[in-house]
C-alpha cells in the first residue's frame, strides 16, 4: 500500500489516480473530507497527534506501506518584504514541518516492510532562486535538506528517500501566476516546456520502481536546470 | 465502590504488563543478532553505546509492537526521551521504567 498525502487535489490527486490505475493499493491523506473514498483520511499534516492517529490505524491494518508520497504543500508568491507573518508561518508549517512530521511518523512502517520508498516534493524554484518566491522557497530547500539526511538515515533499513522538484505545473498551487511569469520560470529550465501532471506521475512511478533502489538522497528537478 | 474495584482491577492489569529491566535485555538482545554484553546501566545512545542508531530504532519499534498488545502506543519521541542528563534511552533500566510509566498512566 502506498501513501500519498494532499491526494485529494493538484499533482497529489494526479499522482493517486495514476497509481490506481496503475493497479497500486493507495491510501490519501488530506485536510479535506473525501467523504466517496473509502481509503482517505482527513488529517492535517502540520498536526503531529491526528497523523499519529492516522499512523496507530495503519500499523494495525493488513496492507503492509511500501511507500509514501508526500505532495500535500500550500504556496504564496510574494516579496519576502511584503509576506505577513502568518503566511510565513502556514507556508512553513505545511511545506517544511508537515514534511518532516510525515516522513518521522510514516517511516516506521517502512521500516517493519522492511524497505521502501519516500518521495518528498521540492520545487524548481529552489535551484532557480526565483524572485518573490523567497519563503516558499525557504520552506522547500528546508524539505531538500531533510531528505538528504533523512536518506542517510533511512539507508540501512533498505529505504530511499528522494525529492522531486517541479517546474510550474497547472494546478491550483499556481494561482496568481500570471502566464508570462510561468513562461519566463520555464524558459529557465533546461527543457523550455511548460510540463504535464504526467511528467510528475512518471517520476513518481520510476522512483517507485524496483530498479530505483539505488537511488536516494537526491533531489529531481523535472525539466533540468 | 464499583470505581474503586475497576482501578484497582486496572492497577493489576498494568502491573501484570509492565516490563521488567531483564526481560526488554532479552528484546534488546533479540533485536540485535551480536552477541552483546548488556547490564541493566549499559549505555544505549552516545559514545559509550554498544547499540548504534539502527539497533535503537529497532528497539523502539519491538517495544511499540509489544505496547499494542498491551493496551497503548508506547511513544519514543517525547522531550525527555532527547534529554541528555535524563534520556529514556540511558540505559535498559531507564528504558523499561519509561515503559512502565507509559504503561501506567495508560490503566490509570
Amino acid at each position: 500500500m502506498i501513501i500519498v498525502t494532499g491526494g485529494s487535489s493538484g499533482l497529489g490527486k494526479a499522482i493517486t489516480e495514476d497509481l490506481r490505475q496503475k493497479g497500486e493499493n493507495v491510501v490519501t491523506i488530506s485536510r479535506s473530507n473525501y467523504s466517496e473514498d473509502k481509503k482517505h483520511f482527513s488529517c492535517d499534516i502540520t498536526n503531529y497527534q491526528s497523523l499519529k492517529e492516522v499512523y496507530l490505524h495503519l500499523i494495525n491494518s493488513e496492507h503492509k506501506i511500501c511507500a509514501l508520497v508526500n505532495c500535500a504543500g500550500t504556496a504564496s508568491m510574494n516579496l519576502a518584504l511584503t509576506t505577513p507573518p502568518l503566511t510565513t508561518e502556514r507556508v512553513i508549517r505545511t511545506n517544511l514541518i508537515g514534511t518532516i512530521y510525515t516522513n518521522q511518523i510514516f517511516a516506521p512502517l517502512l521500516i517493519k516492510n522492511k524497505g521502501g520508498r519516500i518521495i518528498n516534493f521540492s520545487t524548481i524554484a529552489v535551484h532557480l532562486g526565483l524572485k518573490g518566491e523567497s519563503v516558499y522557497v525557504a520552506s522547500k530547500a528546508g524539505v531538500e535538506g531533510f531528505s538528504r539526511v533523512f536518506a542517510k538515515e533511512l539507508a540501512p533499513f533498505n529505504i530511499t528517500v528522494n525529492c522531486i522538484a517541479p517546474g510550474p505545473i497547472k494546478t491550483n498551487l499556481l494561482k496568481g501566476i500570471s502566464d508570462d511569469q510561468i513562461k519566463k520560470i520555464v524558459s529557465n529550465q533546461t527543457i523550455s516546456n511548460i510540463m504535464q501532471p504526467s511528467a510528475i506521475t512518471e517520476m513518481v512511478s520510476l522512483l517507485l520502481r524496483e530498479e530505483s533502489r539505488n537511488i536516494t538522497g537526491e533531489v529531481i528537478n523535472v525539466g533540468g536546470v | 465502590m464499583p470505581d474503586q474495584f475497576s482501578d484497582t482491577i486496572k492497577s493489576l492489569i498494568a502491573q501484570i504488563r509492565m516490563i521488567t529491566t531483564q526481560e526488554l535485555i532479552q528484546i534488546i538482545k533479540d533485536m540485535i543478532e551480536d552477541d552483546i554484553d548488556l547490564v541493566p546501566d549499559s549505555s544505549l545512545v552516545g559514545g559509550g553505546s554498544i547499540i548504534d542508531s539502527m539497533g535503537l530504532v529497532q528497539i523502539c519499534l519491538a517495544l511499540e509492537e509489544r505496547s499494542q498488545s498491551d493496551g497503548f502506543s508506547f511513544d519514543w519521541t517525547s522531550e525527555k526521551a532527547m534529554s541528555s542528563l535524563n534520556s529514556i534511552f540511558k540505559s535498559p533500566e531507564t528504558l523499561a521504567q519509561e515503559y512502565n510509566r507509559q504503561l501506567s498512566a495508560i490503566h490509570k
